[in-house]
């Protein structure tokens, strides 16, 4: 070991260090020599060669370098680098980058709402789209709703990448409902019967007590359609004088919990729900344990895949609304997309850039970038048959993972149907989502992060989940909910209410 | 001892006391050190400065320099929140009953791992006991649902098959405690036994040969001489084990944790990780944080303070 | 060695040990066969759920999965450079200021060692450790998945307990026959320190090879990504994110969780590969024979 040497090598990247160190300090700031050309003048040739970069959570396989990627390079006549964040870390990295200054020329941010992002934008960390974005076709196709949602203090910061605002449907076992010669049901009084039945009378006909009702997780998820049958509200309710009040402490809130604790007492929801995550929820529905899952409609296909593999006999399917002793009923609207697509604020001093950015992210959102996504590039990953259908080279298209190259999806009110079940499946699944499309019930202040919730919300949620888990399990009495809903109140409840309900006068549409 | 080596050994004894003199000033030494300690001042001292965010209202858009400076107030904000009390209670608890629980079992371990002297045996069961360390804490508390869920967990149907009443392990307080210690013993304690079968293949073997011959029985060899071999070691982690007592490691817990617990597992990084969720909480989270550092210090602090006092080698 | 007549109390206690023993390797064990089981169980018996000891038949498909994804080998590859480089730049940083600080008479020992417990309690956190790295170019490239670790303060400091109880009389020795402190330290302690350094190695090697998090903030170029990324990306679980954009692979011939415990067994197996190796410098009596040079 050459000691010498090694000894100089370390001193001279010490020194490197020393010079940089002190740079290091204070250099959140964004860096503004980045872009790679000149400024623009007012007219920008879009024929001028640019590198962009992307940064987007990533599922599955990085894309290779091949055709698809050529082919975005000569579409856009650009240098492109996806910066491809395996999706476990992505919001950590997300952060990091905008923290650091190393945010790529465009980059998704999937958590919304979120205080971090308020605040970058109200510091002027990304550029206002408005105005690049009015004459881009499929960008402006997204509805009013989203639109609505995602803008802060009236501009748009980021494209939304849409997803559909409604998803839940109640699924059953219908094997079972005809094993014991029950009706579909459609009240939740329906619903309670055939759970204690699917507890209590062996509807799997296996002789073993193996069976119950609901798959429940923790803190009660997977019961949106349950609550909203008893009108809690979604987030908040608008009560009968216009006011908002929080859904937590809702009469119907009430009700839902002396409900959903009966259930509880019968045994006809898990005994375990409160320490189950979300694939421990399902593993009870696939194991055929459970008869009653109320989830999203994508989840469908491969419950209708996993419950056949182990008993062919099993038939599961989506059942229509129940609706509550007041008749209402109805799913959670949401917020209308997962993450946004943000760009620099610096970029402002690079239009060129910025304009070839939105005809990108325009033409993902286009029907042809919606194919390009899914199936690659035609007559090299696939080709189009006599009858319209399409024969995929599935192989080279996993291999390539083309549809990682791009992160921007087009509004498809069917996005989440699930494109490899069987033709039979997809069609239930897009006829639900059909059903489901004026079914939503609204938060009305879905986007609004208010200053106490970013300061008490994280307890109030706490404090939630404590006293509903243990009425449902017993060991709190649902006669103690008048006294729990002044405690929520006294903690931050009353605080968060009040600018809530401020919020919601000032902007209501 | 060889004849050749004894009388090096005095020669050197004559020599060392004057050399050693000189070895203090021994350059060679110090440039040994200059890796280690640029390393030290590269990634881990220049990028301290983070620190200072909990004294501020950080926003990271806005660095250090644009952040404006609010004292103590998170601190205050820490000491004043009404969960304080029940998080430092069951931080702390965790942490003590691991030291009691936990701390031991590696070096029981080990000790009667040395005991064994068939070799084939011995590595056998080094190799399996260390296999769950491996393991992530996801499979670790998902095979204990398996094991002690309500609803057809294994050990609750023996019960139900002996007749009893199933036991809602998962979801009754009283014991949580236990089956996080448990299950922390069960994962990492062989992992643990590495460092002291180390230490123990340090000894000469001749020492307890040595020790045969006076008649000593085996207590006594393990007395005299095993367990001395390891009290250094044993030391060493047990002062550096007080810097993390207000540390629980956060997936194993969180992901033990549900609502019917709370009031007995929540502990801080569950907290921080709560508050850091919505975002915006940069500066109170590292607040936190900085608050469990301190009291860490003070306790390495006093810890080495009275190994040293009884005369022992501490951490530093 | 001496053989001497073992007591009735030292047989039981013999007897009583090795039950310990074995019941304990018993407990550890099933955790690990439940993954292998479940790793190479058919889709049917994993679906049914339960604690799965032992596969009906074998399925390979979670293994073959894994092994036939394009990127397998490279992110093989690219783990195995990290390891070893890593491990060994690790071992030199480590040992190299180890030994000093055994030295009880170095001056400014005390404060060395005591900086040094400090930045084990102390983070400045994620964002201005990433701009170090980022501002010493390291940024995507594997050394800043090395560097940054280069160092282990906890393994520092024991590293330096098991130096300092290497007599002294030893390293005299071989000063006298003309070794400088260097070569005290490559020729004599290093040698004689073989249980730590095996087990240094071990801990080294073991957190390289697990390493997930830094990759992923460090790195962005996908061909430099170690295996814990890789095997990650290849587990489906519980979103609608991941469906969507899964569609292609979701053709669920494999089921996720099959591939998640075979991930596992892949991530872990190189590792029990390397202990046997690493155990031999266990034995007893290292120092044996030391006294004679």
């Amino acid at each position: 070991m050459n000691n010498n040497r090694k000894f100089k090598t370390v001193l001279y990247l010490s020194m490197v260090v020393a010079i940089l160190g002190g740079s290091a300090i204070g250099c959140a700031k964004k860096d503004t020599a980045s872009s790679d050309q000149p400024s623009s003048t007012a007219k920008a040739d879009s024929s001028k060669h640019i590198k962009i970069s992307s940064m987007f959570p990533l599922y599955g396989d990085p894309a290779q370098k091949t055709e698809g990627w050529k082919f975005i390079e000569d579409k856009f006549n650009i240098d492109y680098e996806p910066l491809a964040i395996p999706n476990n870390s992505s919001d950590e990295k997300e952060k990091l980058a905008v923290a650091s200054g190393d945010m790529a020329d465009f980059m998704v941010w999937e958590s919304f709402p979120s205080a971090d992002f308020y605040n970058y934008t109200e510091q002027g960390a990304f550029l206002a789209l408005d105005d690049y974005i009015k004459n881009s076709p499929n960008i402006m196709k997204l509805p009013k709703t989203v639109w609505d949602n995602v803008k802060i203090n009236g501009k748009i910061y980021g494209i939304p990448r849409p997803r559909p605002l409604t998803t839940t449907a109640i699924m059953v076992r219908k094997d079972w409902l005809d094993n014991l010669g029950l009706p579909v049901p459609k009240t939740t009084d329906d619903l309670f019967k055939t759970a204690v039945a699917f507890t209590k009378n062996d509807p799997d006909k296996n002789g073993k007590a193996d069976t119950f009702g609901f798959a429940v997780g923790e803190n009660l998820a997977f019961l949106e359609t349950v609550w909203n049958a008893f009108d809690t509200g979604n987030g908040w309710r608008v009560m009968e004088d216009g006011t908002l009040m929080n859904s937590t402490i809702t009469p119907g809130r009430k009700q839902a919990l002396t409900f959903i604790s009966d259930l509880y007492k019968e045994g006809a929801i898990d005994k375990d729900f409160a320490v189950l995550k979300t694939t421990q929820v399902w593993d009870k529905i696939n194991n055929g344990n459970a008869g009653i899952y109320i989830g999203n409609i994508s989840d469908y296909a491969h419950f209708v895949e996993d419950t056949t593999k182990i008993n062919p006999n099993a038939k599961f399917e989506m059942i229509p609304l129940v609706t509550g002793p007041t008749g209402k009923s109805g799913v959670n609207e949401q917020i209308g997309f997962y993450g946004l697509q943000v760009i620099p604020a610096k970029l402002e001093k690079d239009p060129e850039k910025v304009k070839r950015i939105i005809s990108f992210l325009d033409w993902q959102m286009s029907d042809e970038g919606a194919m390009f996504k899914d199936y690659g590039l035609e007559g090299v990953h696939y080709t189009k048959n006599a009858d319209g259908t399409l024969k995929v080279n599935t192989d080279k298209l996993k291999a390539e993972a083309i549809g990682n190259l791009i992160s921007q999806n087009k509004f498809d009110p069917y996005l989440n149907v699930s494109k490899t079940a069987e033709p039979e499946v997809q069609k239930k699944q897009h006829d639900m989502f059909d059903y489901d499309a004026d079914k939503g019930v609204t938060n009305p202040v879905i986007s609004y992060l208010a200053p106490t919730q970013i300061e008490k919300g994280a307890d109030l949620a706490k404090l939630r989940d404590e006293f509903f888990v243990n009425v449902v399990m017993g060991k709190r009495k649902i006669e103690d909910f008048d006294k729990f809903a002044n405690e929520w109140l006294d903690n931050g409840g009353r605080q968060l209410t009040k600018e809530v309900n401020d919020w919601y006068k000032a902007n209501k549409k | 001892m060889d004849s050749t080596t004894e009388q090096h050994i005095k020669l050197s004894n004559a020599i060392s006391k004057k050399k050693r003199f000189h070895m203090i000033n021994d350059w060679e030494l110090y440039v040994m050190l200059v890796p280690g300690i640029l390393f030290f001042i590269i990634f881990k001292y220049i990028p301290m400065w983070g620190i200072v965010i909990a004294f501020q209202n950080y926003s990271p858009y806005k660095g250090i320099t644009g952040s404006e400076w609010v004292g103590f107030q998170h601190f205050v904000t820490l000491f004043h929140y009404n969960g304080f009390w029940l998080l430092l209670r069951n931080t702390m608890l965790i942490s003590f009953y691991n030291l009691i629980f936990f701390f031991p079992v590696p070096i029981v371990l080990s000790l009667l791992l040395n005991e064994i002297r068939a070799t084939a045996f011995k590595k056998f069961i080094q190799t399996v006991i260390y296999l769950p360390h491996f393991l992530s804490w996801v499979v670790v508390v998902g095979i204990t649902y398996m094991l002690l869920g309500t609803q057809g967990g294994l050990i609750n149907e023996l019960i139900k098959a002996g007749g009893g009443t199933e036991i809602a392990f998962l979801t009754t307080q009283e014991w949580f405690r236990g089956l996080i210690v448990s299950q922390s013993i069960w994962k990492e304690a062989g992992w643990g036994t590495i460092i002291f079968l180390a230490a123990l293949a340090g000894v000469d073997p001749q020492l307890y040969e040595a020790a045969i011959v006076d008649g000593a029985g085996r207590w006594r060899q393990l007395w005299h001489i095993t367990l001395p071999a390891i009290r250094s070691t044993i030391l060493i982690l047990l002062i550096l084990r007080m810097g993390s007592v207000l540390d629980t490691g956060f997936e194993h817990i969180y992901l033990m944790l549900n609502s019917t617990v709370n009031d007995v597992g929540d502990v801080f990084e569950t907290y921080v990780y709560r508050e850091g969720l919505i975002g915006g909480k940069f500066s109170y989270t590292t607040a936190i944080g900085l608050f469990k550092s301190f009291v860490g210090l003070i306790l390495i602090m006093g810890a080495n303070w009275l190994t040293k006092k009884f005369g022992e080698e501490g951490v530093y | 060695m001496l053989h001497y007549k073992p007591s009735i109390g030292s047989r039981a206690f013999d007897i009583g040990n090795v039950c310990i023993l074995l019941l304990f390797s018993l407990i550890t064990l099933i955790p690990f066969l439940y993954v292998t089981a479940t790793s190479l169980a058919p889709m049917k018996q994993v679906l049914q759920g339960g604690l799965i000891l032992w596969p009906e038949t074998i399925d390979w498909g979670a293994y073959h999965t894994i092994f036939s994804n394009t990127h397998f080998v490279n992110s093989l590859w690219v783990s195995i450079f990290i390891t070893v480089t890593g491990t060994f730049v690790n071992l030199l940083f480590t040992t190299l200021m180890a030994y000093p600080l055994s030295k009880k008479r170095l001056k400014g020992r005390g404060v060395i060692l005591f900086l040094v417990v400090v930045t084990m309690l102390f983070n400045g956190g994620l964002i201005p450790t990433y701009l170090v790295v980022k501002n010493i170019h390291l940024l995507n490239t594997v050394w800043s998945v090395i560097l940054p670790g280069a160092i282990s303060a906890f393994n520092l400091i024991i590293m330096r307990n098991f130096f300092m109880s290497i007599p002294e009389e030893l390293e005299d020795a071989a000063r006298i026959d003309g070794c400088r402190n260097f070569g005290v330290l490559f020729r004599i302690v290093l040698p004689l320190s073989m249980p730590a350094l095996a087990t240094f190695t071990l801990f080294y090697a073991v957190g390289h090879w697990n390493n997930y998090f830094s990759a992923v903030m460090y790195i962005n170029k996908s061909d430099l990504w170690p295996i814990q990324v890789l095997l990650r990306q290849m587990i489906i679980e519980g979103s609608v994110e991941q469906f969507q954009n899964a569609a292609l692979e979701a053709s669920a011939q494999v089921l996720p969780k099959s591939i998640k415990m075979a991930a596992t067994i892949v991530a872990t197996v190189p590792i029990l590969i390397i202990y046997p190796f690493l155990q031999k410098h266990f034995a007893k009596g290292v120092l044996l024979g030391s006294v004679k040079g």
